[in-house]
């Protein structure tokens, strides 16, 4: 049964990823007073049709090496959901914890390896970029997860934790303003910039992917924080939350679209910061 | 792929055309025109429009200007790196014909002239729509997307041929 529940687990994000992005754009319309993408199909679809377009265009290729990497990062980055789901289900094996860690960083190294590989320099801008903001929040929202997936804490640690565990989701689900390198319109596709057709179409959807994850991890974390100990039920209940926190991260972005990206990852660092030295504060005043 | 014909690989991209705006030395004014059916107002995404930043993503290009010498050779290396099907969507009088710039010593003078250029180049256009007037309006530009895309038919023949009535 477990198995079959595992299966079922995995199957949801790769056909529902693209979906919550069609509705994400909706939502984004609406906000910004538009209609977006019309009609049934189009409004929950519309990610799907741009994937399968781009799998149906010509190939430009400008390295073997890319597409490698290409691929590679989207083997990883659906391991790391497989791992993600048996975590899930069976929580009680922590060894699992630390390899979906191990995978989660490892993809987003193969995203930023591929942007530094490519011969061009808006692609390498935006790599440089994504360096910064993933050396940001990457050590500070693995090790929150790992403190609050695994170490008993106090309430005030867990709270804390779980904003850092938020705001990480948010920023290393590359959304706005942590997605476009600086302001220019040419970089502003950034690391996708030199990829076409199929390649690109398998780059997005390892994006819509990843973004799966981070919500569901941050389901994960917030049914964790209120003491949810029955697996299943949490098993159900976070592929109930990951669309609603898909949606508001939807929200905040469209929110945020307005804010200025030079200044952005100097205040997520700032931020970050002094939510961590407030955990270790809590955390001292625990073990004291 | 490389052997559908052109109306299957269309119905592919019809879904979810992809825009890039290549502007080859306008006076601007189509260029705001252009932006101007990507906001919220007429909102291209309705038709699942959206502007990307690189040709390589492109589906459609939305030329405007009529070719300085100066732009030439990038406007060259744009169309190159666009994957096809190319499709091309010329927007305003300039990219149309030359408009006032027809037989400057500066520019190429419109779209047909360039097409000749592309031609030694080995570059190919799969599908070119004009959209006529200085500058052409947001509501001609989407009429214009619709045309390349195959949502309507032409109205009229390409070739009108005048006949005196005496």
């Amino acid at each position: 049964m477990e198995y079959i529940n595992i299966i079922l687990m995995t199957l949801i994000p790769l056909f529902s990823a693209p979906i919550y992005d069609s509705i994400e754009r909706k939502i984004k319309a609406a906000i910004q007073s538009r209609i977006g993408p019309i009609g049934f199909p189009r409004s929950f679809l519309q990610s799907w049709f741009d994937i399968i377009k781009l799998f149906n265009k010509e190939l430009v290729l400008t390295s073997y090496g890319v597409s490698l990497i290409t691929i590679l990062e989207l083997i990883l980055i659906l391991i790391t959901m497989i791992i993600l789901q048996i975590a899930l289900l069976t929580s009680q094996l922590y060894w699992i914890i630390s390899l979906l860690i191990t995978f989660l960083s490892t993809s987003t190294a193969f995203s930023l390896f591929r942007a530094i590989l490519l011969d061009n320099p808006f692609s390498s801008i935006g790599a440089f970029r994504g360096f910064y903001i993933t050396l940001t929040v990457e050590g500070f929202f693995l090790s929150s997860l790992i403190i609050m997936l695994l170490i008993d804490v106090s309430i005030i640690s867990r709270i804390l934790l779980f904003c850092v565990i938020a705001i990480s989701c948010y920023v290393v689900g590359s959304k706005v303003p942590f997605d476009i390198a600086e302001a220019e319109p040419e970089i502003a596709s950034g690391v996708y910039v030199e990829l076409s057709g199929p390649l690109l179409a398998i780059a997005l959807y390892s994006l819509q992917i990843k973004r799966y994850i981070l919500a569901q991890i941050l389901s994960y974390s917030l049914l964790k924080l209120i003491n949810t100990s029955n697996t299943s039920v949490t098993a159900l209940m976070t592929v109930l939350l990951t669309p609603i926190i898909w949606m508001i991260f939807g929200i905040v972005s469209a929110i945020f679209a307005r804010t200025r990206v030079d200044v952005g990852p100097s205040t997520l660092l700032k931020v970050v910061l002094i939510l961590m030295l407030l955990i270790i504060a809590t955390l001292t005043v625990k073990v004291v | 792929m490389k052997y559908l014909r052109l109306s299957e690989k269309l119905r592919r991209i019809k879904r979810s055309p992809w825009v890039f705006h290549l502007n080859s030395g306008s006076c601007n004014a189509c260029d705001i025109e252009v932006l101007d059916t990507l906001t919220p107002y007429f909102d291209a995404e309705r038709l699942g429009v959206k502007l990307v930043v690189s040709p390589r993503h492109a589906d459609i290009i939305l030329f405007t200007g009529p070719i300085t010498r100066e732009s030439l050779p990038k406007v060259i290396r744009a169309l190159k790196a666009t994957p096809r099907p190319r499709i091309l969507v010329a927007i305003g009088s300039c990219a149309v014909g030359g408009g006032v710039w027809w037989d400057t010593y500066s520019t190429l003078g419109g779209f047909p002239k360039l097409q000749e250029v592309l031609k030694q180049c080995r570059i190919k256009i799969d599908k070119i729509v004009y959209v006529p007037g200085c500058p052409a309006r947001p509501e001609a530009i989407i009429y214009g997307l619709l045309l390349a895309l195959g949502y309507i038919e032409q109205k009229v023949s390409k070739i009108t041929k005048f006949t005196s009535q005496s």
